[in-house]
């Protein structure tokens, strides 16, 4: 990037880039508003947002909301089950990923046009739900923690990403010295490739466990025993269908749950959304690097 | 002279076992369940099982194509496709030659570390705050389009308000994450060539159409094409937690009617037919795209 | 050697194919008969072993797992049945029922599965996963029996096109049972406003009108709700008023014999041209299509609604004293009939089935049995005598008042004990037991609207196999249109002007078919 001070500028240029800066910050608010709004309203009294009169800022700031989700089991087993499904999945994910990719990556590897091929044309067609529905059974997997991670072990894109990365970052020749010092094909990936890819790993664990964490489909298919759904369908029973808790049908302070269940709503998105997030910027640094990389080539 | 192919494998044998697991995935849930498409031409009896079911050719598909909601449904899928097309491809590329103006590092970093977050909230997330916004009573959509004297309304029931929505909140969500490639793409640009053209006295604005955008086009075809070749896979997640009994007309695809009708409705053949349509229907748009692609630019997805 | 390891893996490739190609048929085995277990034909314990049924069924929001259920509990100590519970909650349960179907690995009993006449058809009719349960009626469940015989229509309209009866209905014969929805109305609202009750659609509008703007729950905000109608499937409770019945089940009027669809006649387009300027002025829950069942409950139990249609007051049992009924209203063409009857059949046409799996096919029956007769349907519906209930002064089963001022509700309390909330259970439903939804207030405004139910009252034919394929391929899109279009109608999303082409649509799916399919199976 060249870097010219901004008085040195011609007029167009000024004007260019002065319009560039104010588009962005535009759309860096419109992007911001929502997420902060949600924040806002999850902090403030209900009575004030059903109303309509939180904007940007909590108003009659309230920790209620937080303590009725806290309160709620089934948002804790929701959570508890999420995080046993992504730290296994992921795991899981990340090893069969490497495994495929790195030997796919090497030149020297036959029959490695068309065994991808074969692996890449699964993008494109697939068997449908019935039939996966029916192997997902057939193999006792139904209804549990397997039929969460299993199915979805390798992510055809995340396999193209992977594939790319080691083939661009790692040299020809240090599999040729690798080879000349005896080491097997095992070795080389333990000790050679792995260490050299912090990058594209951490990149694969994001992907893939934001994948994890942020799914429901699968659950709602695979998964009937209630003490198994992950966050994402308990969130959506409280966020969509409207079933906070169990409303006792006659209940006097039915209004005041009313409420509370709206209220709920900006607490548990903020609640579910907020491990992802906070584990980002650790990652983030890895993961520019490792899409760039990536990319470029896929 | 090269050696045997098995010997070839023998000698790579570490490899092939490494890759043994994952590639028995592929084979498992992936390549055995596409035989279950033959339930596209059988009428399904779960008693007999797939295999023994009865045959009856192409019914389901004439079904399909007689029906009188075939015309809304393919109409529905394309015209969302397209939409969400034109406006979330080319803003991603915009947003990137933007970011890539903002000499101020650390801003530029601030709006890309921004721009991203949307991108890790889930689809429930998502959609429910579509829902909470959009709400004529306290929603922030109509709070402040009645600044406008908009009268307030409920855009979630709107069938015609659908496509908007749907395409503008996957904008809100993925423009930053989806930018991400091009801005690497042009960050590993040699300087030379803005140097140059800034000699030249080259505005900034010319530099971007004529150094920047040319040097993102060989990406911009790839991710093109295999854009297209999803073109009738549109967003299924998404849209079954938008869609509710008044938006229907609109908000129904092909993806979310095989999954109403055929799961929760049990019509297994009947869906499984028109989801092998969707998908035939992907591979002859790859194709064409992919052959746009290769006059157009040289480059190709093979 | 060198060529084994890739021997080995092709090998292993291949079998993984195979595997898994073949393996997955898991064919349906016709279950044989008891084996050395005795069924008794009568009496208490059923089986002289301890025998273990897996059981596959929907559960209610409000009721708690059913393996912790009191009844169940209870009558497994009775029978010797151990039931293995393997129910489904209420959300996806259209997923989790087709899918457990066509996976075939199915559970011995099918406990309020709700299943549709189409489903009985086919997964009964069709694909033989469900057995016929007719051959053991008469040895098996005297109880169940001796009442269908008593009620030979019932017994009619549960057999499938093949002659076999695959489903056990809840039978309802109480007078208040006899109604669905009953009319109710804010009798204290009335008497602020000063207004007298309604009798026609007229004055009914004007009333709906008067409780929109002014204020009469007094407490300053216009939140009331003046007309509050469930849900999309409850629109046509009104129709009474227009002469548009219900009869089969369906949107028939039976003239001179004849079955005739109302969907595109004149007065249907009134009515809903009616609804619609209801919904337009703001009078109808603008909510209502939305299906938002905690939303409604919420507004019953705070009184929002002014006139409202319910077949109990069970769920706003803590406001019910503001309410009365209303005698149906009478319509422009001067016609005054309730129409939402049922005619012995509440709920689904199936609460109970059994699989192709079932090793102990007449067990299961005579577990069931107990719940339809007088005695069993006490203990269904209320428990334990001392210990949910007692019998007050007039011998009327009550629930001890812990379980009826539950703090968390009432319906959690009772979901606790049996499968009640949410209805459609395989049991029998008297004048006597109906008091644990019906209230005495209840059974009063049934009472007043008795009177206007249809003379005649027609249950839904049996069709042959071929005519349901016909009738399942029509319905299935008819239906959809159906709903689709009288919402629009109703909430103004489709002018009136659309409506010759809504006519044409309907013919076009074949709603003319359908209708000559129900004239040939009802002159059988």
């Amino acid at each position: 990037m060249v870097n010219v001070p901004f008085s040195k500028q011609s007029p167009g240029d000024k004007v260019f880039i002065a319009l560039t800066y104010v588009l962005v910050t535009i759309i860096v608010c419109v992007v911001i508003y929502p997420l902060l709004f949600v924040v806002s309203a999850s902090f403030s009294d209900p009575d004030l947002v059903l109303s309509g009169k939180v904007v940007l800022f909590p108003k009659g700031f309230t920790l209620k909301p937080y303590t009725m989700v806290f309160e709620n089991e089934e948002i804790w087993r929701g959570y508890l089950n999420t995080v046993i499904y992504t730290v296994l999945g992921t795991f899981i994910n990340v090893v069969f990923t490497v495994l495929l990719a790195y030997p796919l990556s090497r030149q020297d590897m036959p029959l490695r046009r068309p065994i991808t091929l074969l692996i890449v044309f699964t993008m494109y067609f697939e068997g449908g739900m019935i039939p996966n529905y029916l192997l997902v059974r057939q193999l006792g997997m139904y209804n549990t923690i397997w039929a969460m991670v299993i199915p979805t072990a390798i992510s055809t894109y995340n396999f193209i990403v992977a594939k790319s990365f080691f083939e661009t970052s790692i040299p020809k020749e240090l599999y040729e010295s690798a080879e000349i010092d005896g080491s097997s094909d095992i070795r080389t990936l333990m000790q050679i490739v792995i260490p050299l890819s912090p990058a594209i790993l951490a990149v694969l664990a994001l992907y893939y466990a934001v994948d994890t964490w942020n799914a429901y489909f699968n659950a709602l298919i695979y998964l009937q025993n209630e003490k198994l759904f992950p966050l994402q369908i308990i969130l959506r029973n409280i966020l969509l269908l409207g079933q906070t808790e169990q409303m006792g049908s006659n209940d006097v302070g039915m209004g005041e749950k009313i409420k509370m269940a709206e209220a709920i709503k900006y607490s548990a998105i903020v609640i579910s959304s907020l491990p992802i997030l906070c584990v980002y910027p650790f990652v983030q640094k890895y993961f520019v690097k490792g899409v760039m990389i990536g990319a470029v080539k896929g | 002279m090269k050696k045997r192919l098995y010997q070839r494998v023998w000698d790579k044998r570490g490899l092939f076992l490494l890759m043994a697991i994952p590639f028995a995935w592929y084979i498992i849930f992936k390549y055995v369940p596409m035989y279950g498409v033959q339930l596209a031409f059988k009428r399904y009896n779960p008693a007999l099982g797939i295999t023994r079911s009865p045959w009856v050719g192409l019914k389901y598909f004439r079904q399909f194509f007689h029906s009188y909601y075939f015309g809304t449904l393919l109409w529905n899928t394309l015209s969302l496709s397209l939409f969400q097309m034109l406006i979330g491809f080319p803003l991603p590329i915009i947003l990137a030659l933007m970011i890539n103006e903002i000499h101020v590092r650390p801003y530029q970093k601030l709006v890309q570390n921004v721009t991203y977050i949307p991108h890790f909230l889930s689809t429930v997330v998502v959609v429910s705050m579509l829902n909470l916004f959009c709400d004529p009573t306290y929603g922030i959509f109509n709070k402040y389009l009645g600044l406008f004297g908009v009268p307030a309304t409920d855009y979630m029931a709107k069938p015609n308000a659908f496509q908007t929505l749907y395409v503008f909140s996957n904008v809100w969500q993925n423009m930053g994450f989806n930018s991400i490639i091009y801005i690497a793409v042009l960050s590993s640009l040699n300087q030379d060539m803005y140097e140059a053209a800034m000699i030249d006295g080259c505005s900034r604005f010319k530099q971007m159409i004529y150094i920047s955008l040319p040097a993102l086009l060989p990406t911009i075809m790839i991710l093109f094409v295999m854009r297209v070749g999803s073109l009738m896979n549109i967003g299924f997640e998404k849209v079954l937690l938008m869609q509710n009994p008044v938006n229907m007309s609109r908000s129904n695809v092909i993806a979310t009617f095989v999954y109403t009708n055929g799961i929760q409705q049990g019509e297994f053949s009947y869906s499984t037919a028109i989801g092998l349509f969707n998908s035939l229907t992907n591979f002859v748009l790859l194709f064409g795209a992919n052959r746009f692609s290769k006059k157009l630019t040289g480059s190709s997805l093979w | 050697m060198r060529k084994r390891l890739f021997a080995v893996t092709i090998l292993l490739v291949g079998m993984g194919l195979l595997f898994a190609g073949g393996a997955k048929e898991s064919t349906a085995v016709p279950a044989k008969t008891s084996l050395t277990t005795i069924v008794h034909a009568s009496g208490f314990p059923i089986v002289s072993e301890p025998l273990t049924l897996t059981v596959f069924g929907i559960r209610d929001q409000n009721q708690s797992p059913w393996k912790d259920m009191l009844v169940f509990q209870e009558y497994e100590k009775k029978t010797g049945i151990h039931m293995e519970f393997k129910e489904t909650p209420d959300q996806g349960r259209d997923e989790k029922k087709s899918l457990l179907f066509a996976s075939n690995e199915l559970p011995d009993v099918f406990l309020r599965p709700q299943m549709t006449p189409a489903e009985l058809e086919k997964y009964g009719v069709q694909s033989h996963q469900l057995i016929p349960l007719d051959p053991y009626l008469e040895r098996y469940a005297p109880n169940l029996n001796k009442l269908l015989n008593e009620h030979p229509e019932i017994k009619k309209a549960i057999t499938s096109s093949d002659g076999h009866i695959y489903g056990f209905p809840q039978l309802d014969f109480s007078a208040t049972g006899s109604m669905g929805f009953k009319q109710w109305i804010n009798k204290d609202w009335l008497a602020k406003l000063g207004l007298k009750t309604p009798t026609t659609v007229d004055e009914f509008t004007d009333v709906l009108r008067a409780f929109k703007t002014q204020d009469p729950n007094g407490n300053g905000e216009m939140d009331e709700i003046p007309l509050g109608i469930r849900e999309s499937s409850s629109i046509y409770v009104l129709g009474g008023a227009f002469g548009l019945e219900k009869q089969m089940d369906n949107t028939i009027n039976v003239v001179n014999g004849k079955v005739h669809f109302w969907l595109k006649d004149d007065r249907f387009k009134e009515y809903l041209q009616w609804l619609h300027q209801l919904y337009a002025e703001g009078l109808l829950w603008k909510d209502y299509y939305k299906r938002d069942l905690p939303k409604w409950r919420a507004n019953l139990s705070t009184a929002k609604f002014g006139a409202f249609y319910m077949p109990y007051s069970d769920v706003f049992m803590n406001v019910e004293d503001q309410f009365d009924g209303l005698v149906p209203l009478k319509g422009p063409h001067g016609d005054q009939l309730w129409v939402d009857v049922n005619s012995g059949i509440n709920g689904s046409r199936g609460s109970f089935a059994l699989s192709n799996t079932c090793k102990n096919p007449e067990a299961a029956i005579r577990w069931v049995d107990y719940f339809y007769s007088e005695e069993g349907s006490l203990f269904f519906r209320y428990g334990i005598e001392g210990v949910t209930y007692t019998l007050d002064a007039d011998g009327e089963p009550q629930f001890k008042s812990e379980i009826l001022n539950d703090p968390k509700g009432f319906m959690t309390a009772l979901g606790k004990i049996n499968l009640v909330p949410g209805g459609d259970n395989p049991t029998t439903i008297t004048d006597k037991t109906d008091g644990v939804v019906a209230s005495k207030l209840t059974k009063k405004v049934a009472a007043m609207m008795l009177p206007y139910v249809p003379k005649e009252r027609y249950l839904a034919p049996s069709f042959t196999q071929d005519e349901m394929d016909e009738f399942i391929a029509i319905t299935q899109d008819l239906y959809t249109y159906r709903d689709q279009s009288v919402t629009k109608f109703i909430i103004g999303e489709w002018g009136f002007d659309k409506w010759d082409e809504y006519c044409k649509t309907l013919d076009q799916i074949g709603l003319p078919r359908l209708e000559q399919i129900y004239q040939e199976a009802s002159e059988r």
